[in-house]
């Protein structure tokens, strides 16, 4: 059971250059687990599940893909 | 020249004559287009001193040699003139279908000029400019005006209105194009409707040459590649700007009652997906656009449509008034945009009215009666059609917080959250350096389009006050203003990670004249510094004052949420001025030195 | 086998009448490079593409995309018979067989209007598949099957 992390740009700075990392669906909160992962939250500034826009206390279910997108945005 | 529409146009108000002249070469070589065309022509042709609203004031239109072209993103016209709100250098950017139709009508600028005696608009198709009786049309709003000219003239027609904001000479009204989208900041639109000038309207049925037009293809569709195949396209397709909202809130930069704190209690209400629920119909784009920012929407509760809100309309009007339902927010941006002013400023002002009155400052009597307390829809709704109509209360509001304060005196000045003199846009700054300095040395006072910095701050961290962070304000006000000497906007690097060293080989391909990235930057350097010397020669006294920050973020710590507490003192603010000016070449004062003048090829246009 | 277009999903940018200008609009006739014999380009140049783009706005607030959905009618009034189907399955109007703008029957029975005309053409064009405008569009609007 697992749920897979997708670090978007420069995001994969925090992860080592990995692009999708596989976490066990455990009932954590997205929050929970970029805290887990080492991922700063404020730097993540957008959270998507196919590509819907998920807050960050959000829990991710068995097999969902989370899309981090790093500080973006903006007028 | 390959690339450009091929002339400008010349449009005398007072006396009715219209002339064109071929684009000067060099001009396109030194100053590019857009942006670059229009702080040109507005520091020699305008005459020091203008009065912003007399008849010697110029308001320039300018596509630039990317806009109607495959380029991603090539729909951005520029308008620039001399400021009724600041008194300075005013350039406001709007995206939409009307920066290629001028080009296809053969045209890459519009000077205009003097005054007309009554309401006309600027009728062009292809080599046919006239100027036409426009009194049926004075008085409507500025969408509606842009449904009647369609109407009558057909609806290939790309249309520019004022509405009654600009008629009446509101100090931050807009100019209005393609149902929704705005040359906000400054007061171009008062400009607009000083000239009695209700609305320009483009056809034009020929075609952008390129220089190498298999090369300029090749250029286009490589850049269109990459960002179909951005990661994060899909994400900003479905949300545009709002989908920051949760993450602005998050870090506590979200203006909140008058910028009192940066995180909003009722801020979910406000997020992306919640606004796409609840109101987006249609994902709206520029020209050329593949990542359509644009939310077009329909509010059931009000019964009326809005391209919006956009993250600073939901700041400005949303958390920064009290607001925290979607709706609400959406039919003041409507309000806003049908009565042509600037949703940021005008949500600023009453912002700062609510902040006057629950502080005792004014009361009831002082504000028509109103209750004027934060979260009142009505009051808000109410102050929007009075400052368009300048009625009442309206009157004073209407000149902008910075007069407004000075008017009603008793500490107000210190609640006016502006630079020099322009309402500062929806990034609360207690504790965020490097947007501080962004707002403080914006060249058309206090906005985030030249340096959107926030996310260095939260990179790098809120409390450090160095040297790095004014080189990074720098970069951006070089890079970014770039695009609007472009014509084309800058979103799809900014938000898709497209690489900027794309633009330099495709405008190659595209005019035939050969330029590094460098050199765009170098050109983009050249035109921020000629900005600052139209600063210097207009404004009694201007220097380093003028870089001020709002007292709000010096003396009033943020009342909440994750920077309680905080703000940033006199002295590290000007302690980020010593560093950007040292950086810049500038002196003390904030004058650009005679040896950075001369690197830029601006010697003789030195005041000084 | 034709352009199909989902106009839902149109943003009304433009991209895709831009793109098929630049790649077809040419001298002395439109169409491909390679129908050309400097295999030369076209301009940019919107009121040169073959399909179009109807706002409907400010109510209801949606883009309507109209493309040749390949029917034949076109070919079957054409007293030329300058209108053939290519391999690729286009109905392609021969521009140098043509009448010109006197004439015109293809573009008065043509049920999506979809075929062109501009002045600086002595004969109309209509959508020869070249599939340019699909890859131009960043919202999956177009597609060819």
């Amino acid at each position: 059971m697992s749920i897979y992390v997708v670090p978007v740009g420069h995001l994969k700075e925090y992860t080592q250059g990995q692009e999708r990392i596989a976490v066990p669906a455990e009932g954590k909160t997205v929050r929970e687990i970029l805290e887990a992962l080492g991922i700063p939250s404020e730097v993540v500034a957008a959270v998507l599940i196919r590509d819907i826009l998920v807050p960050k206390d959000h829990v991710p279910q068995d097999g969902d893909e989370v899309k981090l997108l790093s500080v973006l945005g903006g007028g | 020249m390959y690339g450009y529409g091929g002339k400008i146009l010349r449009v005398n108000l007072t006396t009715g004559a219209i002339t064109a002249f071929p684009t000067p070469e060099n001009l396109a070589r030194d100053f590019l287009g857009g942006r670059g065309f229009g702080i040109y022509y507005l520091y020699t042709e305008v005459p020091k001193g203008a009065d912003p609203l007399g008849p010697a004031n110029k308001l320039i239109a300018s596509s630039g040699p990317l806009s109607g072209t495959p380029v991603p993103g090539a729909g951005k016209m520029d308008w620039t003139c001399k400021s009724p709100l600041t008194g300075g250098y005013a350039s406001a950017s709007v995206g939409g279908m009307l920066t290629a139709e001028l080009k296809y009508a053969g045209y890459d600028s519009i000077i205009l000029e003097g005054q007309a005696e009554k309401p006309v608009y600027l009728f062009m198709e292809d080599d046919r400019v006239e100027l036409r009786d426009a009194s049926h049309l004075w008085g409507l709003g500025a969408i509606t005006t842009e449904v009647r000219l369609k109407q009558e003239l057909g609806e290939e027609f790309q249309i520019a209105t004022i509405g009654p904001g600009g008629e009446n000479l509101v100090r931050y009204a807009c100019i209005h194009h393609d149902f929704g989208r705005q040359a906000g900041r400054g007061g171009v639109g008062a400009v607009m409707g000083s000239k009695r000038l209700k609305a320009i309207a483009v056809r034009g049925t020929g075609g952008i040459q390129a220089a190498d037009p298999k090369g300029f293809y090749q250029a286009a569709r490589k850049m269109i590649k990459a960002c179909k195949e951005s990661e994060g396209l899909k994400a900003w397709q479905r949300y545009g700007t709002p989908m920051v909202v949760s993450w602005v809130q998050e870090v506590g930069a979200l203006p909140t009652r008058n910028f009192s704190t940066g995180a909003f209690e009722e801020a979910p209400n406000l997020y992306g997906e919640a606004m796409r629920q609840k109101i987006v119909i249609t994902d709206k784009g520029c020209f050329g656009c593949p990542s359509p920012c644009g939310k077009y929407s329909y509010t059931r509760r009000h019964g009326v449509y809005v391209e919006g809100p956009e993250y600073e309309t939901i700041g400005m009007l949303g958390s920064d008034v009290g607001l925290g339902d979607i709706e609400d927010v959406a039919y003041a941006n409507y309000l806003a945009d049908e009565l042509g002013v600037d949703t940021i400023s005008v949500g600023g002002v009453i912002a700062f009215t609510m902040d006057c009155f629950e502080r005792g400052i004014i009361g009831p009597q002082d504000v028509d009666g109103l209750d004027c307390r934060f979260g009142n829809r009505e009051a808000v709704f109410t102050l929007i059609q009075k400052i368009a109509r300048r009625e009442g209360v309206g009157n004073l509001l209407a000149e902008g917080s910075k007069r407004a304060a000075q008017a009603w005196g008793k500490g107000a000045e210190d609640l006016a959250v502006q630079v020099k003199g322009m309402e500062v846009s929806a990034y609360e700054c207690h504790r965020a350096p490097s947007m501080l300095l962004a707002y403080m040395t914006c060249d058309v006072g206090a906005h985030h389009n030249r340096a959107w910095a926030i996310t260095y701050d939260i990179q790098t961290g809120r409390d450090t006050i160095t040297p790095d962070k004014a080189a990074r304000v720098i970069f951006l006000q070089h890079i970014r203003p770039l695009f609007d000497a472009l014509g084309a906007c800058r979103l799809q690097w900014v938000e898709l990670g497209l690489d900027y060293n794309l633009y330099a080989p495709a405008l190659q391909a595209l005019t035939g004249v050969e330029r590094s990235t460098e050199d765009l930057l170098r050109i983009s350097e050249r035109i921020w510094n000629l900005t600052r010397l139209y600063w210097i020669r207009e404004v009694e006294g201007f220097g380093r004052a003028w870089d001020a920050p709002p007292p709000k973020f010096t003396k009033f710590p943020a009342e909440s949420g994750p920077t309680k507490g905080q703000l940033t003192t006199w002295e590290e603010a000007q302690s980020l001025l010593d560093m950007y000016y040292a950086q810049r070449g500038w002196d003390a004062n904030g004058f650009p030195t005679k040896a950075k003048l001369e690197e830029l090829g601006l010697t003789e246009f030195a005041p000084y | 086998m034709y352009l199909h277009a989902d106009s839902n999903k149109c943003s009304g940018c433009r991209a895709c009448l831009v793109t098929c200008s630049l790649y077809n609009a040419g001298k002395p006739h439109w169409g491909k490079p390679s129908d050309r014999p400097d295999g030369s380009y076209g301009e940019n140049n919107p009121k040169k593409a073959a399909l179009s783009i109807i706002p409907l706005f400010p109510a209801p607030g949606v883009f309507k995309v109209r493309t040749c959905t390949q029917c034949g009618e076109c070919a079957k009034v054409c007293p030329a018979d300058c209108i053939v189907q290519t391999a690729s399955g286009a109905y392609f109007i021969d521009q140098a067989r043509c009448l010109g703008k006197d004439c015109l029957k293809c573009a008065e029975v043509c049920p999506e209007e979809v075929i062109f005309t501009h002045e600086d053409y002595a004969a109309p064009w209509k959508c020869n598949l070249c599939g340019q405008c699909v890859q131009a569009c960043g919202m999956d609007v177009l597609s060819i099957y």
